[in-house]
């Protein structure tokens, strides 16, 4: 009896550039393999019938391409529920024990008024702020509320986020010292997502064992950047920013400068890591800057505000024409390029994953309400909140079940998809499902990179 | 690194093939708990610490 196999539909082919050879990695096994582009092409041409018997090369190569999920006899359905059913093993490992993520929303108040911000919704641009912060009792509650939602300490992260509005607003000071010295007895670190500007009320509780690591964000040359980061006094923010950050590093943290991209700013980033270079940041190991594409994420809210409306984001397809434009440099292209290179050059196994953050798995930030949110992208909307902690209580809301079984594997478009198990679907708190188009390219880019790399070691 | 008469070059191991899925839904079923080298979660998310803030949180960035 003929031994008929068909190419798996998720067989990823990527040409190698300047070669003769495809890099095959496989969506569900994760197998990554080099195959020259005659074998590439002969199964391309017989992908539905690829009999053992004629196969024109060795019985070894059959048989890796069998083991490693590129040849199958599996039906095109059949694999669909192989996909599936592999979707909800690996997120049911994840939300058993898997890390789980917590945080503080110190406060939903900002002195910024930036128009593109998502939180804009629920302080309707600024004119609505709430200046409610955390208090000690609700402080002491949350982390009763940590060990209640996960006795089991070591699959805690030992990284807490300090998240907002803005966390380090000179009048959180109190309240942020009490979060992060008990956090600190409790053996734990902070992160913080900050804008920067009063970060000098913070430098004490800056260091590797307290606050350990900060994203800042600066959007672009001044100019560019004091039209968008705006402070509610009207006040230029740039120079004091980047004074913060240089006052940061000072302290042996990591600090991540996040340039917020469109189309008006996004030729300024070299400038901009050329002063960066003059000002000595560089020097310092723990420094990072990087340019990030922003979503659109107030869509159907803008018709509110004129200035929303008049932020020029970047699509997309054009973040990736950049990328691809600018080889040298490292992009975060859904960590691609990480997740390849970590596999090929430590020959082990691909991370696949059916969700596309912790959400889906297990991260909980508290806000000041005794609100808990999974999704920091939709926190200060009690309609995503995802259960509530006070009074020595905490209960969880059954749309936590529904984000711990919803994966990958229950979208028919994802689940048919070859890069299935590493887009993971893109994240739904964004208006567009935005990975579908660029994905293909992403890719291609990054296994390049990853390969290249890899040969030149 | 496998070579495989040059034809075929395999660069990992430690692939999800069908008996490691049998395997990590009977330990799922009956023992949450895995000992290492069952899976990679708690190493691979170890293994992504070097990561940047932004990588944390999957947002598309380019690093300069």
């Amino acid at each position: 009896m003929k031994s008929i196999h068909r190419l798996s539909s998720y067989a990823i082919n990527i040409a190698l550039n300047a070669t003769n050879e495809t890099m095959l990695i496989h969506g569900y096994t994760g197998a990554i393999d080099i195959v020259g582009n005659d074998l590439f092409q002969y199964l391309v041409e017989h992908s539905e019938n690829i009999i053992e018997e004629n196969f024109p090369f060795s019985k070894e190569t059959w048989k890796t391409l069998r083991e490693r999920g590129y040849l199958t006899n599996k039906s095109d359905e059949e694999e669909i529920r192989h996909v599936v059913k592999m979707a909800d093993l690996l997120q049911k490992r994840e939300v058993l024990c898997g890390k789980r993520y917590f945080g503080f929303i110190v406060s939903y108040n900002c002195n910024f008024r930036c128009p593109y911000c998502y939180e804009s919704r629920i302080s309707e641009f600024g004119n609505s702020w709430n200046k409610r912060t955390f208090t000690k009792e609700m402080v002491d509650e949350a982390y009763n509320a940590i060990n209640k939602i996960e006795p089991r300490i070591q699959l805690h992260s030992r990284d807490l986020l300090l998240y907002g509005g803005e966390p380090l607003l000179k009048e959180n000071r109190d309240v942020v010292e009490y979060i992060v010295n008990k956090g600190c007895d409790l053996g734990y670190h902070f992160h913080a997502i900050t804008n920067g500007y009063n970060l000098e009320n913070y430098l004490d509780l800056l260091n590797p064992l307290k606050i350990a690591q900060l994203q800042v964000t600066i959007d672009g040359m001044p100019q560019s950047h004091n039209k968008s980061r705006i402070h509610m006094e009207g006040k230029d923010t740039f120079e004091k920013i980047i004074n913060n950050v240089a006052l940061a590093l000072q302290k042996d943290i990591f600090v991540g400068v996040r340039m917020n991209c469109n189309s008006s700013n996004i030729g300024e980033a070299s400038d901009l890591k050329r002063m960066f270079e003059v000002m000595g940041l560089y020097k310092y190991e723990k420094f990072n800057f990087y340019c990030a594409l922003t979503c659109d994420y107030l869509k159907d809210f803008k018709q509110k505000n004129g200035m929303a409306n008049s932020v020029p984001f970047l699509n997309r397809e054009d973040f990736v024409s950049l990328y691809k434009n600018n080889p040298n440099n490292n992009f975060e292209d859904e960590r691609l390029e990480q997740k390849i290179s970590l596999a090929i050059n430590k020959g082990v196994s691909l991370p696949l994953s059916s969700t596309y953050c912790t959400s889906f798995t297990g991260s909980y930030y508290f806000d000041p309400f005794g609100k808990i949110y999974s999704c920091w992208e939709r926190v200060g909307r009690p309609q995503f909140s995802t259960g509530e902690y006070g009074k020595g209580v905490v209960s969880l809301d059954a749309r936590i079940d529904r984000l711990h079984t919803m994966n990958v594997g229950k979208f028919e478009k994802c689940r048919v998809c070859k890069f299935v198990f590493l887009c993971r679907g893109g994240c739904h708190a964004t208006v567009d499902k935005h990975l579908c188009n660029i994905f293909p390219k992403l890719i291609e880019i990054s296994a390049n990179k990853a390969y290249s790399t890899k040969s030149a070691l | 690194m496998k070579k495989n008469k040059q034809e075929v070059t395999s660069l990992n191991e430690g692939i999800f093939d069908d008996l490691y899925l049998e395997q990590l839904e009977k330990r799922l079923e009956t023992n949450p708990f895995l000992s290492n080298g069952m899976w990679a979660s708690a190493p691979e998310q170890e293994a992504l610490e070097g990561f940047t803030l932004c990588d944390r949180f999957n947002i598309n960035c380019l690093i300069y």
